[in-house]
Formats: C-alpha cells, sequence, structure tokens
C-alpha cells in the first residue's frame, strides 16, 4: 500500500516538473489560432508577407518595389562570398549539410551536445573560424549578404525548427518565449505588445505585422537601413525603440528568442530575403 | 503526517522526478551538466529576487553626498546589469553625472545620480514584475 502511495506522488511530481516546460507543438497551435480568428480572410502562407498580407494599400506598393527587388545584390554579393574559397582551400560548403543549399528552413536549431542554440549566422562564423578565417561582424555586411543567398536557395522551403524533447532544449526554447512575451524598457513594452496584441492596428503612420511569419522572410532588405539586415539586427531595433537596452547580436537571449521566434512560424514557406520599409 | 512517510522516504519521493528528467537526457554529461548549472543558476536568481529590496538602492535624502551618490549608483547598476532589463536610457545618465561633477556642477550631477538609480531601480522592479507575470500577454487557447 505504501508502495503504491509513493508512486502515486512520484508520478504527481514528475507531472508537476514535466508541465514547467513549454509545450512548443500546442504553443503553436494556440498562436496559429489566435491569428485566424483577428484576420479571418487570410490564409495562412499568406502571413509569411507580414503587412503586406493585411494591407491592400501597402501591398500593392510592396509589388511595385519587387518588380526590381532591392536585395538581388545582397544575394548576387552573398554567392560570390558562400563560393569563395577560404585560404586553406576549403568553403562553407564544407561546413554545412547539403553543401549549404536549401537548408535556412532548419536554422536554428538545438545544439544538444553544445547544449545551445545555433543561428544560421553563428554557423557561418564558427565556420570560418574553424577554417582560420576571421569572423565577420554580425547584423549586416557580408554576414547577411551570405544569410541573403542561403535563404534565397531555400526559397519555398518550409520552416522546420525542431526542439528536442529534452530539458535544455526546453529551456532555451522557454527563454525565448519568455523574453518574447515580457514588457521591458522604459516604454514597457514587449514583443509580443506589437506583434501579437496589437497586429494589424497603427502604431503612428505604420502598421504593425503579426509575428506568425516574421522570420520568413530575414535577412531583409529595410528602406531604413538601406540595406539587408539579418533578424537580430531588428531585434537590436525593436529593443532600442522600445527604450531597452539591447542585447549583443548572437548573445544567449537572442539566439534563444530567435529560436522561439522561428519555431512559431514552423510550417510556412521561406520567402528571404524580403523588402520592408 | 496521515501516510506516515519517514524522511528517507520522502526525500527519495522528492527526489524521482529529477531523476527520471535527468534519465531523459540521452546520457549526454555535458548537457546535463549545463542543465544542472543553469537550475543552480535559475535558483540563486530566485533567491536574489526574494532578498532584492529595490527600494534601498534610492537614497532620498537631499543632504546625500555626491561621492555617496556616485557609488550608490554604480551599486544600483550593478544589481540591475544582473536582471537583464536595463533600459537604453540609464547609462547615459551616469556619464553626464560623472561629465557634470568633472565641471564642478554639483546639483546637475546630483540629479543625473539620482535619475539613474531610479531608473535602475524601475528596471529591477520591471525585471521582477516580468519574471512573475510574462504569461499574461501569452493568447489564451479557447
Amino acid at each position: 500500500m505504501k508502495v503504491k502511495i509513493y508512486f502515486v506522488i512520484a508520478l504527481l511530481s514528475s507531472f508537476i516538473v514535466a508541465s514547467s516546460f513549454a509545450d512548443p507543438v500546442e504553443d503553436n497551435k494556440i498562436i496559429k489560432t489566435y491569428f485566424a480568428d483577428i484576420f479571418p480572410n487570410i490564409v495562412f502562407e499568406e502571413y509569411v508577407n507580414g503587412v503586406y498580407a493585411i494591407d491592400e494599400n501597402s501591398r500593392s506598393q510592396w509589388l511595385d518595389i519587387e518588380e526590381f527587388p532591392p536585395y538581388e545584390e545582397a544575394i548576387e554579393a552573398g554567392e560570390i562570398l558562400f563560393t569563395t574559397p577560404f585560404k586553406n582551400g576549403a568553403s562553407y560548403a564544407d561546413c554545412f549539410e547539403n553543401g549549404g543549399i536549401g537548408i535556412k528552413q532548419n536554422y536554428p536549431y538545438f545544439d544538444t551536445d553544445r547544449s545551445q542554440v545555433i543561428t544560421l549566422e553563428l554557423a557561418l562564423n564558427e565556420c570560418r573560424q574553424q577554417h582560420g578565417e576571421q569572423p565577420l561582424s554580425y547584423g549586416k555586411g557580408d554576414i547577411a549578404y551570405l544569410s541573403s543567398y542561403m535563404a534565397a536557395t531555400s526559397k519555398d522551403k518550409l520552416i522546420h525548427v525542431t526542439v528536442p524533447n529534452e530539458p535544455a532544449a526546453l529551456a532555451a526554447y522557454e527563454e525565448g518565449k519568455q523574453f518574447f512575451y515580457a514588457r521591458r524598457g522604459q516604454l514597457n513594452m514587449a514583443c509580443a505588445t506589437c506583434h501579437v496584441s496589437s497586429a494589424g492596428k497603427r502604431l503612428r503612420a505604420d502598421i504593425l505585422s503579426p509575428a506568425l511569419g516574421q522570420t520568413s522572410h530575414f535577412p531583409a532588405y529595410r528602406f531604413k537601413w538601406d540595406d539587408v539586415g539579418t533578424i537580430q539586427r531588428r531585434y537590436d531595433g525593436c529593443n532600442t525603440q522600445i527604450r531597452a537596452k539591447p542585447f549583443k547580436l548572437q548573445s544567449e537571449q537572442y539566439r534563444n528568442l530567435e529560436y522561439f521566434h522561428t519555431h512559431m512560424s514552423n510550417g510556412l514557406p521561406i520567402n528571404g530575403p524580403g523588402t520592408r520599409k | 503526517m496521515m501516510l506516515n512517510l519517514n524522511s528517507r522516504n520522502f526525500i527519495f519521493v522528492l527526489a524521482l522526478p529529477v531523476f527520471i528528467v535527468a534519465c531523459s537526457d540521452n546520457g549526454q554529461t555535458q548537457t546535463s551538466a549545463n542543465t544542472e548549472s543553469k537550475i543552480v543558476e535559475q535558483v540563486q536568481e530566485i533567491v536574489d529576487i526574494q532578498q532584492t529590496n529595490v527600494d534601498d538602492l534610492i537614497n532620498t535624502e537631499d543632504d546625500v553626498h555626491l561621492q555617496d551618490l556616485m557609488h550608490q549608483a554604480a551599486q544600483a547598476s550593478r544589481h540591475a546589469q544582473a536582471y537583464n532589463f536595463v533600459w537604453s536610457t540609464t547609462e547615459s545618465l551616469i556619464e553626464k553625472g560623472y561629465a557634470s561633477a568633472k565641471e564642478g556642477k554639483e546639483t546637475e550631477a546630483k540629479y543625473f545620480f539620482q535619475e539613474a538609480k531610479m531608473q535602475f531601480k524601475l528596471s529591477i522592479k520591471q525585471a521582477i514584475y516580468a519574471k512573475q507575470h510574462w504569461a499574461l500577454l501569452v493568447p489564451e487557447n479557447d
């Protein structure tokens, strides 16, 4: 009898420990249902187009811009960088699965051996260092061009970010989730304040895009930047706008955020690089 | 206790779920070590939050010495940095405070350091609140 009681208590305790971790699959169902309720006329695949999926006027301007896409030069520059061998004769292709072609949809991923989230930009720099090259600075420039080229080779592949069922991976996902939903900065705003609760509403002259699909089109050419930039460069900008001290690009905080943020868009096609205001 | 659990058995019952979770770790010792250190960090963080009396960081006395204010602002900064919720507006106030002090503008310098301390304090309060209530913005499953 006593053994049975212990077993029941242990089972209950296990349940409590297990339930303290997030359920990524359930999270995705909830966020997709949430946006389907807010925007009943938008089909799921359209979320990759961000605000252009929900505002007709912005969409027509964007379609005009796409006739001569401003990110094309970035893709070309990225291809040259990607295919140019390092001093030791190796190249980026040697560091990635399938020679680095058509793999962006699997990033970021959780490296269980190193117990951390690996983004595409981090992997690119690790590849450089592995072959005796200096790492590139994050956010813009060559790293964004390389990433743009790799995104272009992954066009229409469905985002497939996995969260292994092990505590460290779930904890990284959970930390990214908490970052996304926690209010911060002097303006006391979370990522979710704009891109979940207020998606589709106006912030001054801009319409706020839904969080769903946001990572699919990065790196993105932004007119404000006059160049392409990575998603983490955008995180830096968002944090600055709400008057929060931004984290270093590729910090653990931003990598975990990117992990959660990209997982949210699982099942949507890669359409980066994209064009945004 | 109704179940008549002795302390050794009770510890066993509490330890079992931790053991189960640890076993689900594919036997990767590196991962286990990292997870363990993360848990230790998280527990320490909770202890820190519980022991924080953020109001102590602000000295509202008017006659506080400038040197003391500088020291307190630096202390508040260290404390706030640990929470990772520092505002982008705060550190420049410290710089302005030092610049004013260098120019001999003591009243102005005191204002900047006091304001910086206040912002550090608010960012800590925000971090504590966010830790407890971040889930309020998560959409609910109807």
